[in-house]
């Protein structure tokens, strides 16, 4: 559990736009102060001011812009009770998983399609648990260094995946291979609602 | 909390009336207008046993303001035989001993004071059984 925000302060510490951007160590998560059994402070991501922001035009238009541009090919969207107890399970995401099939069935492709995702890790559990529930490994930066201001935290997710798509992620943190298919979770109550995005290079 | 989701929520958090579809059997704690599983609108009311089993929980150590002063605490989910699973806090115990699949005793109890001058919320807590 404490390897994960190990990794995300990791990845953090190369993002400009984090909230804390820099390394911790391993112990640093267990001798922080307890929250809720078995979460300790590192393991929760911060309260946070962000903002982030997208352009979103037809393909026609996006042409005629300098930059490249990358295509929404998948949507998905699920939603479960927001009760905790009255879940088929307390170890799995349905309303992830089930938005993830849609997304990728939208865009025709399968998981092992996607080079990167951004998930919603807003504690270390979840981004076990979300990571599970798509069927992915998951590589990324996550909202524990990055800040989790959560009415722009789905938004930022896009603005990374659009950053690595485009060959543009700063200070060494691009993904390496030329990464051409993305994809966004994000999550609200829980995992009550959850929704899927799959990103890809034009 | 508001008093008036206190009073709208009397039945269930004084009395522990759970409900259960009239179509499909499917049971729900609290007790809900539409069942989640086929759409009907038509339940019978019943109440939930006293006794339930312990499935999963965790230690509140940072708590919500309004429960500072009883941190360290527990919040567990209890499963009652006919499958309903609730959540609530588990009181009167040692929160060391406590054990997955242990049997829990609904109590009674106060659960927040909205300040000195508001209206006091009550309902259920989860006691161990050998307490």
């Amino acid at each position: 559990l404490s390897a994960i925000p190990f990794k995300n302060h990791l990845n953090g510490s190369k993002n400009p736009y984090a909230q804390y951007p820099f390394p911790i160590k391993l112990e640093d998560v267990e001798s922080g102060v307890k929250v809720a059994d078995p979460l300790h402070i590192l393991d929760c991501s911060p309260i946070t001011d962000g903002a982030a922001a997208v352009i979103l035009t037809t393909v026609d238009i996006a042409k005629k812009m300098k930059k490249p541009y990358i295509r929404i090919t998948g949507s998905g969207m699920a939603t479960d009770t927001i009760a905790l107890p009255q879940r088929e399970s307390l170890t799995w995401l349905k309303s992830t998983e089930l938005a993830g099939q849609r997304a990728l069935q939208m865009a025709g492709r399968k998981i092992g399609d996607i080079n990167l995702v951004e998930v919603h890790d807003c504690f270390s559990i979840a981004e076990i648990i979300v990571t599970e529930s798509l069927g992915i490994f998951k590589p990324g930066t996550g909202l524990k260094a990055k800040g989790h201001p959560v009415g722009a935290t789905g938004i930022g997710q896009v603005v990374e995946i659009v950053k690595q798509l485009r060959g543009e992620a700063e200070n060494g943190r691009q993904i390496k291979g030329q990464p051409k298919v993305g994809m966004t979770q994000n999550m609200g109550g829980s995992g009550a609602s959850a929704v899927v995005h799959i990103l890809e290079v034009a | 909390m508001f008093p008036s989701r206190i009073r709208r929520e009397m039945p269930q958090r004084y009395r522990l009336e759970a409900s259960v579809c009239k179509k499909c059997g499917q049971r729900y704690y609290p007790p809900r207008l539409v069942c989640a599983e086929c759409g009907g609108r038509k339940f019978d009311t019943y109440v939930l046993p006293e006794m339930a089993k312990l499935q999963t929980f965790t230690v509140i150590r940072t708590p919500a303001s309004q429960f500072s002063d009883q941190a360290p605490y527990a919040m567990g989910i209890v499963k009652f035989e006919d499958g309903v699973q609730m959540m609530g806090q588990i009181a009167d115990c040692d929160i060391d001993k406590l054990k997955i699949g242990q049997e829990m005793r609904l109590e009674f109890r106060k659960i927040q004071a909205d300040g000195s001058h508001g209206v006091l919320s009550y309902a259920y807590k989860f006691i161990p059984k050998w307490y």
